[in-house]
């Protein structure tokens, strides 16, 4: 067991490294230790799912030693600046105010059509508009759009804004979703008179029945019949 | 919460794991040790010329495999532990029907296969690599 143990580690770190030399174009939306303990525990727990011939163990003690590691290492990460730059790398500056980095796209394995394909996802269509592009350790692309190119939001243009609120799901399959009813202060009793009131039907005929943050109640039921009335209306 | 159990599971697993480097590998060199003393007792006794007494030795070995090999399964690959029993219980047929050389064949042959069990749970730089 402790050879399975040991053998495990070694290839989590052989992996580990060979990742991080193939550069961020490899991995998306996950650091590199994540991503190999989500490739690497699906492969080991086929073999003895596959293989009646091989005991459990020898599964169940290599994703342990995983596990362990992987906490080890984003404990680590966590903690020390320079262990996360060893493991995760460092964002990378890919273009700046209009201007490719050439030597940086080169370091990442980026070429110009990536870096291209990565800005059009961000509704970005003009690298002229990128003040910075950076890529970052997960191996996505951040884009900050020069000044003149930017949305303008509400605050820009001085205007108010309502208080962001959620909307609450009160029934949900024909069930009282008892949290969302708590979060929108509103009681059981009143969401079953709703219910009720409406063509007098049961709460099991309801698909569902929100409480959206400007007051109104949307109402669908299972025969597809849409209800919208104001939260005044229904005294919820 | 989960900062709490995520602590908990961590440490329960590395007691897990410790107690997993210790027992299953005690098990198997315990259980070869047995199996590897009796081959060498059923050896020399068909070395000497006795083979009722070697008999009786293949009769207590392969009783030793059957009761062990359950456990054995446990920790290490089937197909090993079957290896020893495809030996053992031939051993014991050919030592009753007095087949000395044969006997021996089966039983140095399923010693080997008890050897190379009992290197997989050794802890070597070859077996690592």
């Amino acid at each position: 067991m402790t050879v399975l143990f040991l053998r495990a580690v070694l290839l989590y770190i052989f992996i580990l490294i060979i990742i991080r030399l193939t550069g961020k174009r490899q991995i998306s939306d996950l650091q590199p230790f994540d991503l190999l303990i989500t490739l690497t525990i699906a492969d080991i727990a086929s073999c003895a799912i596959a293989d009646t011939d091989v005991p459990l163990l020898y599964s169940i003690v290599p994703i342990l030693a995983l596990f362990l590691v992987q906490q080890l290492i984003a404990k680590l990460c966590l903690k020390s600046p320079f262990v996360r730059r060893v493991f995760c790398g460092s964002p990378l500056i890919l273009v700046r105010d209009g201007v490719l980095m050439e030597r940086t796209m080169r370091f990442a394995n980026y070429t110009v059509g990536d870096l291209v394909d990565c800005l059009r996802a961000k509704d970005v269509f003009d690298i002229g508009q990128v003040a910075f592009a950076i890529l970052e350790t997960n191996g996505s692309v951040s884009v900050l759009q020069k000044g003149a190119f930017q949305q303008p939001t509400l605050s820009d243009l001085g205007l108010d804004a309502d208080e962001s609120e959620l909307s609450y799901m009160l029934v949900t399959d024909g069930a009282i979703c008892k949290d969302a009813i708590r979060a929108a202060k509103v009681s059981v009793e009143s969401v079953k008179k709703i219910v009720a009131d409406t063509e007098g039907s049961r709460l099991k005929n309801v698909l569902y029945l929100q409480l959206a943050p400007d007051g109104v109640v949307r109402l669908q039921l299972r025969n597809g019949k849409v209800i919208e009335k104001r939260r005044k209306e229904l005294d919820l | 919460m989960f900062v709490f159990v995520q602590r908990c599971a961590t440490i329960l697993i590395i007691i897990a794991l410790i107690l997993l480097f210790i027992f299953p590998q005690r098990f198997v060199n315990q259980s070869c040790r047995d199996m590897i003393s009796l081959i060498d007792y059923a050896l020399d006794y068909l070395q000497a010329g006795d083979i009722h007494s070697a008999s009786v030795v293949c009769s207590q070995l392969v009783a030793l495999y059957r009761l062990d090999a359950p456990r054995l399964k446990r920790f290490i690959n089937h197909s090993a532990i079957n290896a020893i029993g495809l030996c053992l219980e031939p051993a014991l047929r050919l030592a009753e029907l007095e087949d000395r050389i044969a006997c021996s064949e089966k039983l140095s042959e399923a010693k080997q296969a008890i050897m190379h069990i009992s290197e997989i749970e050794r802890f070597e730089w070859n077996t690592l690599l």
